[in-house]
Formats: structure tokens, C-alpha cells, sequence
């Protein structure tokens, strides 16, 4: 009992991490249909941004985490209106692999630099490391409810954005038909500006939660965080936000229990969930199958 | 003149045999660039089947490498565990690579099958994820295999693959597959691309030859993994990761989908591409990270999209007075 | 041709046909029967259901409830492709032709279930399947030729005039030789000159190809000049049934397209 709550604890802060990327996916697929292979680089440069901020500026976590995502944000809109917005009519393979050849620039590049390098750095302590001991005997790291505490906030400020706001209405009519809201007095270029803009945030955010966690980071990191991170979202219903932050949930809890049960298992188990749950539901947990019009 | 057209693909490739051997020969070549020129055959055919199953079909398949890794593996574990070259009497071992690389090609098919005929069925994007998962999951079994190695690599596999038989198996490929498209069957699949509806409505039975087209696309890659593992010798999961199979994509979109040719012209060029630019150490894979994004910019089409070169389309006479303006 | 009155059963008896979308009824016990030989009409104001009913006929939409008997076969349940295979083609009120490949092509993905040759034949290109594709070629360039089509063999189909469209379109159907042929909005868009030739065109391909036809329109003045019989439909539900000349005084018609006090054509 004690060891299952100790990998609930695991599972769940490693949960909110794949959510917090996997919103990103989810938002550009739902309003561009593209799969953004580029994203998950920016949680590599995230944790960069993170890294350098703390080492050179001495910054400390609120600042170091602000600008780990405001640096994403403003390379991912400038990707955006750079590489994928000259092919929104083209077809929509093009801009697939345009967002493939980002990537494979954002994870070259970086190494390419003298001062970034292929090695791996260790990540500095944003915060005291603490340990506090549950009265059923699990054991809550500070890091843990530091990650946990900046997701959950995160992502309510996230479903505030589009279900309170202004900006959020016109996400969701853009992401229904671009054509009719571009009508509807729209500036639909500005709108999906605004998405690349918030899921790269959050992002860059993740990557720092998941490099506090895991403090050793390099250039590659992006590719493996960035695919489980998107079957996360197709797992929970690719466009559907809270479908997202659920299939990061169960991708991160089923990541901890199958490792702890088989070390080689780990990698294989999200994949297979996905197929399993697919099966099910072809839409996802939380998506809806679109009927074709005739 | 009429059979002189007909035997002309067979002639040119002959032709590239005989000259590839003979600058071998003459020490024009070395012996690695002749591996990079049967490594871009390789590439060559499974970026075709790729292009069947994506191009032609207009269905969106991503994890092409797990099942070239299928085929590999297969064929390998024939030829290798099986009957090992030591228990063969020479004359007998290119009988059993042919029939191992089949069998590889039979078996990738058969996965194809499985993982086709329910997602399929389905519209939009989940063959891509279902076919990324099923790369990945492929790859954690074989890790889980010891016989074939595990996570150590399959070594000792034995060097069956040269020139000559891939010479062949691309010519190969590209016949039937080119047979395949201009046939009712290959109409029925481009159907399936433009607009599966109204395919349904011409009394084309869309999931099926979409299952059809995804069986035949991870064959080819099978067959193409048998002769990758006899050309190498060695063979490891972590060589058919989903980023391998993001290559496959980029030689197929990158050439043009829905084009033989272009596929041909993707895989060559960005197969030879890099290493020409070995040079330039780890700057290499920054261009061509731009180089991608550029040329897709500028040609979204791809290199050679929507054209075909006209071996590659067979001709049909046409009753007289129908002749018009082909 | 025979005339209506000698076949005693008829080719198409469709029973109390319903689809509900969530809780939406979209077509209410449509019941429908056309005698072989028919040209029939389907008419009604935007939204009554005309298109869902079309799109049941062909298996797109699986009813909710009802019967679609088609030779006095029930095709309910039965795939789209089924349906075509068995003898119902259709067209599209907005145009589906395959964009990107030529006339001919268009044309030829329609006789797909009539070509018979096996996929390993295929794969090795043997001497059948030549001769199969020259004999294809030469059908459906001949079928062209029939619909004045033939200059436009080789465009595609992205490239031709909008009516040339509609008109490959129709071919396209015919071309899966079918023995009831639904047309929908066969003249939206087209000028009263254009329109004047497809009212010819459609009783022509009716002897010609000896198809029963069954067409929805909103060009009351074609329905009228062409169709023997109508079916008027309203919200999903059938509200007047008959020859023209009843249909054009049916008050409750004349109700549903011009409210109360209108008059029709």
C-alpha cells in the first residue's frame, strides 16, 4: 500500500509534466491539424533557457521559469509565421515536414554551439530539496509539490484562457472552421499566433519541471519527453484539451508502474495503452468523432 | 521500336550494374561508396512503399522502420539461426537469403495486415499513431528476445547481400509496384486518396484496398530490411527507432508523394546528400535540417511531385479516331 | 424499353425510412416505390432531407429504422460499395469527382467492379491483364464519346468547366452501368440555357442506358417538364406524392415552399 501510493506520487508528477506538453500538441492540432514535430525541442530549449538564466544570472525559480517560457513562446511564433504559415493551403504534409526539418535544426544547432555542446549538463537546484514523510509512510519530495503545485496552476490558467476569456472564444471558433470566423471579424493568423505562443509556454515550463526532476539535461531531450508527450494527447483526444492533461496523467502513472515492475517494459507500455485504448475509443478518451458532411 | 521501349528499364539498369562494377574495377569507386549506393537502393524501395501506402492511397503511415525492422530481423533469424551458412553447401546459400528475404517481406505483410485491417477503418491520423506505437512496441520485443540478441544487437548475421541482389530486388520493386498503380487495383487505391466517398459510391470497397496498399507498402519494407540485414551483418533495435522511420517521410515527401520517381529521387539524393557532407562534422545535420524547410517552402510539392518519368507509366493502345492529345 | 406498367414488381421499394442525428429526425418514414423505368423526382425547400435520403440510398447514412429494397433485396446494413456493385450510382450536389486525375481516369475507377483479374496478374502486368485495360480504355473512351465528353479525355478534372463537371460526373456514375441512377441537384448552378440541355440530357440517358432515375432538384420547372412522378418532402417527412400537375396544386406543397397563399411554378 505504501509502495503503490509511493508510485501514485511518482506517476502523478511525472503525469503533469507529458500533460503540460501535451496541451501543446493538442492546441496546434486542433486549430492547424498539424502534428508539431518541432515542439518537443522547445521543451529542450526550455530547460536551456532555465539552465543558463540560473547559472549566469543566478536567477531564482519564478524568474527562471518565466523566462523559460517566454523564450519558446516568442522562437515558437516566429516558427510558426516562418516555416508553417506559408504552407497553411499547401498540402498538409508540407508543413509536417517543414516542422521536421525545425526540429532536426533546433536539436542540431544548440550542439553545434561552443557553449551548449552534445554533452549533458547537470541541471542546478531551482529549489531547497526537502523530503516530508506522509502519515501512510510515502515519502513527498519538495520538488514533487513544487511540479505538481506549477502544473495544476498552469493549466488552469490554460482552461481559464479559453473558456473565460476573449482570445480563448476565438481559439475555439478558429479551431471549428477557420473560414467562418475569419469572417465572424476574426484575425485568424493573430489566433493561431496566440496558440503556438501559449503551448510552447507551456512547454518551456515543462521542461524545466521535468529537468528539476531529472537534473541532467542535453539537446536530445526533446524527442523522447515530446513523443510520449504526444501520445499523451492522442490518448486523451487529440484537440481536446482536458483530454491532454488526463492522457498526461495516465501516460506518467502507467510509465512509473510498468518500470517498476520491469525496467524494459517502461518504454513499450505507453504505446501499448494507446493501441489498447484506440481500439476502444478511436477518438481518444475525451475526443469526438467529427461526422462527415455529404 | 515498341520492344525496344519495353526492355529499356531493364537494359539501363543492367547498364548501371555493369558500370557501378566496372568503376569498382577501376578504382573510381571505393567499396564505400558502393555501400552508400546499395544503402540508397535500400532506402529507395522502402520509400516506395511507403509512397503506395501515403502517396498513392493518401493514408498517413509514420512508423515504416518498425517494419523494415520485421523484415530484418526475420530473415536474418532464418539465415542466421535457422540454417546457419555453416550447415549450407555453398551453392545453396543465395536460395536460402531469396527465401529469407521473402519470408522477412511475408511477415512484415503479415504485421502490416494485423495492425492495418483495424485502424483503417478508421479516418484521419490514427494509422500514423497507431504505426508509430507499433514501431516502438516492436522495438521493446526484440529487446525482450535473446535469441536474436536483445538490447546487445543481432550479430553474425551472414554478409549475403551485394550489389547484384539488390540491384535486382529494387528493379524488382519498382516494376511490380509501378504494374500495381496502373492497374484496377491501383486505381482503386488513388481513388481511396482524392476522395474516399465517392470511391465507396463507384463500388470501391475502400477499406480494403487501403488495407491492401498498407499490406503490400510494409512488405516492400520487410524485403528491403532482409537485404539491409545481410548488407550490415549486424543489426539493432535502436537502429529502427521512429527517427529512422521520420526518414522514410522526409525521402518520400521530400521527392514528391505520389510519385515513383520522386520517391526514387528523394531517397538517392538525401541518401547521398549526407554523406557527401560528412565533411562538415555535426554542421551537416543543421542544413539539412534548413535545407527541408527550404525546400518544402519553395516546392511543397516536392522535387518530382505529380510528375512521372514515362517508363514508369505503362502505355495502353487506344482504338483509332480516340487517339486525342496524351 | 418496358414500360412501366409491365413489370409487376418494382425495382426499388424503399419502407418507412428514418434517421435520427442524436435527437434530431432528419427523414421520418419515408416510403417510397419506382417502378423500373421511372424518372422520378424528389423535391422540397433547403433542409428537408432530401440529401440524407440519397445518402441512405447509397449506404453512406445506415437508417434508423425502415427497409431499402432494391430488387427485392434489402440493402440496409450493407457497405456504400455494395450498394454501387448491386446497381445504385449516384452524383453529388457538390461535385466529388477525383480533382486530380483526368477525365478518362474518372471514368475508369467506376468500371472497377467489373474488371475481374486477380492481383497477382496485376503485380506481373501478364497479357490478360493488358488486353483487360485496352478493352477498359476503349469502354469508357466510347462512353465519353456517348456524353460529348471526349475532347476532355485526358484533362483533369480539376481543370474543366463547372457544367463539363457536372455532366462527368453523371458519366462517371453511368460508367459503374447502373440500374438506378440518383441525381442530385443535377442543375444547381447551370443557366436556363444549360439547363434546357440537361432536361434533354437526362430523358435521353434514361433510354439510352435503360435506367430507372430518381433525381432531387430545385429547379421546379425541370422537375415539372421531365419527371412522371414526385415525391414532395417537408422536415423529413412526406407531404404530397404524385403527378406533376397534383403536386403543382397540392396546397400543402405550395404551403411549404411559399408559406400560406403562395403558388407554385
Amino acid at each position: 500500500m505504501r509502495e503503490t501510493l509511493q508510485l501514485l506520487i511518482y506517476g502523478v508528477q511525472l503525469g503533469v509534466i507529458y500533460a503540460l506538453i501535451a496541451l501543446g500538441y493538442t492546441m496546434v492540432y486542433g486549430i492547424i491539424n498539424l502534428i508539431n514535430f518541432a515542439h518537443g525541442d522547445l521543451v529542450m530549449i526550455g530547460a536551456f533557457v532555465a539552465y543558463f538564466a540560473a547559472e549566469l544570472l543566478g536567477a531564482n525559480f519564478p524568474l527562471a521559469i518565466f523566462l523559460a517560457m517566454l523564450i519558446p513562446a516568442c522562437l515558437s511564433v516566429a516558427i510558426e509565421r516562418l516555416a508553417y504559415r506559408p504552407l497553411r493551403d499547401k498540402p498538409r504534409l508540407s508543413a509536417l515536414i517543414t516542422a521536421i526539418g525545425v526540429s532536426i535544426f533546433l536539436e542540431n544547432f544548440p550542439r553545434m554551439l561552443p557553449f551548449i555542446g552534445p554533452n549533458y549538463r547537470p541541471f542546478p537546484m531551482l529549489i531547497p530539496f526537502k523530503n516530508f514523510t506522509l502519515p501512510t509512510g510515502a515519502v513527498l519530495n519538495s520538488i514533487q509539490i513544487v511540479n505538481i503545485l506549477v502544473s495544476v496552476a498552469l493549466m488552469v490558467a490554460l482552461t481559464y484562457i479559453v473558456h473565460r476569456t476573449k482570445v480563448g472564444r476565438a481559439m475555439r471558433a478558429v479551431s471549428f472552421n477557420k473560414d467562418a470566423a475569419s469572417l465572424m471579424g476574426i484575425n485568424v493568423n493573430r489566433i493561431i499566433a496566440v496558440t503556438f505562443f501559449l503551448g510552447a509556454a507551456l512547454a518551456g515550463a515543462g521542461g524545466v519541471l521535468y529537468s528539476m526532476t531529472y537534473p541532467m539535461i542535453d539537446v536530445l531531450m526533446g524527442i523522447w519527453l515530446g513523443t510520449k508527450a504526444f501520445i499523451a494527447a492522442v490518448l486523451g483526444g487529440i484537440g481536446s484539451v482536458p483530454g491532454a492533461m488526463l492522457g498526461g496523467l495516465i501516460m506518467g502513472i502507467c510509465e512509473v508502474v510498468a518500470t517498476a515492475l520491469y525496467s524494459e517494459l517502461g518504454y513499450g507500455s505507453g504505446f501499448v495503452i494507446l493501441i489498447l485504448i484506440l481500439l476502444f475509443r478511436p477518438a481518444g478518451l475525451l475526443g469526438k468523432v467529427k461526422i462527415e458532411k455529404v | 521500336m515498341d520492344t525496344l521501349r519495353k526492355y529499356l528499364p531493364i537494359l539501363g539498369l543492367a547498364a548501371f550494374y555493369v558500370l557501378v562494377m566496372a568503376l569498382r574495377k577501376a578504382g573510381v569507386l571505393t567499396s564505400y561508396y558502393v555501400q552508400i549506393l546499395m544503402f540508397a537502393m535500400i532506402n529507395c524501395m522502402v520509400t516506395l512503399g511507403l509512397n503506395l501506402i501515403n502517396g498513392f492511397t493518401g493514408q498517413f503511415s509514420i512508423g515504416q522502420a518498425g517494419f523494415v525492422a520485421v523484415g530484418g530481423y526475420t530473415s536474418a533469424a532464418v539465415t542466421t539461426l535457422l540454417l546457419p551458412s555453416s550447415v549450407l553447401v555453398p551453392a545453396l546459400r543465395p536460395l536460402v537469403f531469396l527465401v529469407s528475404v521473402f519470408i522477412g517481406g511475408i511477415v512484415a505483410g503479415i504485421f502490416g495486415y494485423l495492425i492495418g485491417k483495424p485502424s483503417l477503418r478508421l479516418k484521419g491520423d490514427y494509422l500514423a499513431i497507431v504505426t508509430l506505437a507499433f514501431g516502438e512496441i516492436i522495438r521493446s520485443l526484440i529487446r525482450l528476445i535473446p535469441q536474436v540478441g536483445g538490447p546487445r544487437g543481432f550479430s553474425g548475421i551472414p554478409r549475403y547481400s551485394n550489389l547484384l541482389w539488390i540491384v535486382l530486388f529494387f528493379g524488382g520493386t519498382i516494376w511490380v509496384l509501378r504494374n500495381y498503380i496502373y492497374s484496377s487495383f491501383g486505381r482503386a487505391c488513388i481513388a481511396c486518396r482524392e476522395d474516399e466517398l465517392a470511391a465507396g459510391t463507384m463500388g470501391v470497397d475502400t477499406t480494403k484496398y487501403k488495407v491492401m496498399a498498407f499490406t503490400i507498402g510494409s512488405a516492400i519494407a520487410g524485403v528491403a530490411g532482409g537485404l539491409l540485414a545481410h548488407l550490415l551483418g549486424y543489426l539493432h533495435p535502436d537502429q529502427f527507432n521512429y527517427l529512422k522511420s521520420i526518414d522514410f517521410l522526409v525521402y518520400l515527401y521530400a521527392g514528391g508523394a505520389g510519385s515513383m520517381t520522386g520517391s526514387i529521387m528523394g531517397a538517392t539524393l538525401l541518401t547521398i546528400l549526407p554523406e557527401m557532407l560528412r565533411f562538415l562534422s555535426g554542421w551537416r545535420l543543421v542544413i539539412y535540417g534548413i535545407a527541408l524547410v527550404f525546400l518544402m517552402l519553395f516546392r511543397p510539392q516536392g522535387i518530382y511531385g505529380g510528375k512521372e518519368l514515362p517508363f514508369l507509366i505503362p502505355k495502353i493502345r487506344r482504338p483509332e479516331g480516340y487517339e486525342g492529345g496524351q | 424499353m418496358t414500360t412501366p406498367q409491365e413489370t409487376s414488381r418494382p425495382i426499388l421499394d424503399v419502407r418507412n425510412l428514418s434517421i435520427a442525428f442524436g435527437g434530431l429526425k432528419a427523414v421520418t418514414n419515408f416510403t417510397l416505390s419506382l417502378p423500373e423505368g421511372e424518372l422520378a423526382g424528389l423535391i422540397g425547400p433547403n433542409g428537408a432531407g432530401k440529401t440524407t435520403v440519397f445518402n441512405m440510398l447509397t449506404g453512406i447514412y445506415a437508417p434508423t429504422e425502415g427497409e431499402i429494397l432494391f430488387r427485392g433485396e434489402n440493402l440496409v446494413g450493407k457497405p456504400t460499395h455494395d450498394y454501387t456493385i448491386r446497381g445504385i450510382a449516384r452524383t453529388f450536389q457538390n461535385i466529388r469527382l477525383f480533382k486530380n486525375l483526368s477525365a478518362l481516369d474518372n471514368i475508369k475507377i467506376a468500371r472497377h467492379p467489373r474488371i475481374t483479374y486477380g492481383l497477382v496478374p496485376a503485380f506481373l502486368r501478364s497479357r490478360s491483364v493488358t488486353e483487360t485495360e485496352r478493352q477498359v480504355e476503349e469502354e469508357c473512351l466510347v462512353l465519353l464519346e456517348k456524353l460529348n465528353l471526349l475532347p476532355f479525355a485526358d484533362t483533369l478534372a480539376t481543370n474543366l468547366p463547372y457544367g463539363i463537371q457536372r455532366r462527368l460526373e453523371i458519366a462517371r456514375a453511368l460508367a459503374t452501368s447502373p440500374k438506378l441512377l440518383l441525381l442530385d441537384e443535377p442543375a444547381a448552378g447551370m443557366n436556363p440555357q444549360e439547363v434546357d440541355t440537361l432536361a434533354d440530357s437526362i430523358t435521353w440517358i434514361r433510354k439510352e442506358f435503360q435506367v430507372t432515375i430518381l433525381l432531387i432538384e430545385h429547379h421546379m420547372q425541370l422537375v415539372m417538364e421531365i419527371c412522371n412522378r414526385i415525391s414532395v418532402l417537408n422536415f423529413g417527412v412526406t407531404i404530397a406524392e404524385g403527378q406533376s400537375e397534383d403536386i403543382k396544386n397540392d396546397p400543402k406543397v405550395i404551403e411549404a415552399y411559399l408559406g400560406k397563399g403562395g403558388k407554385v411554378a
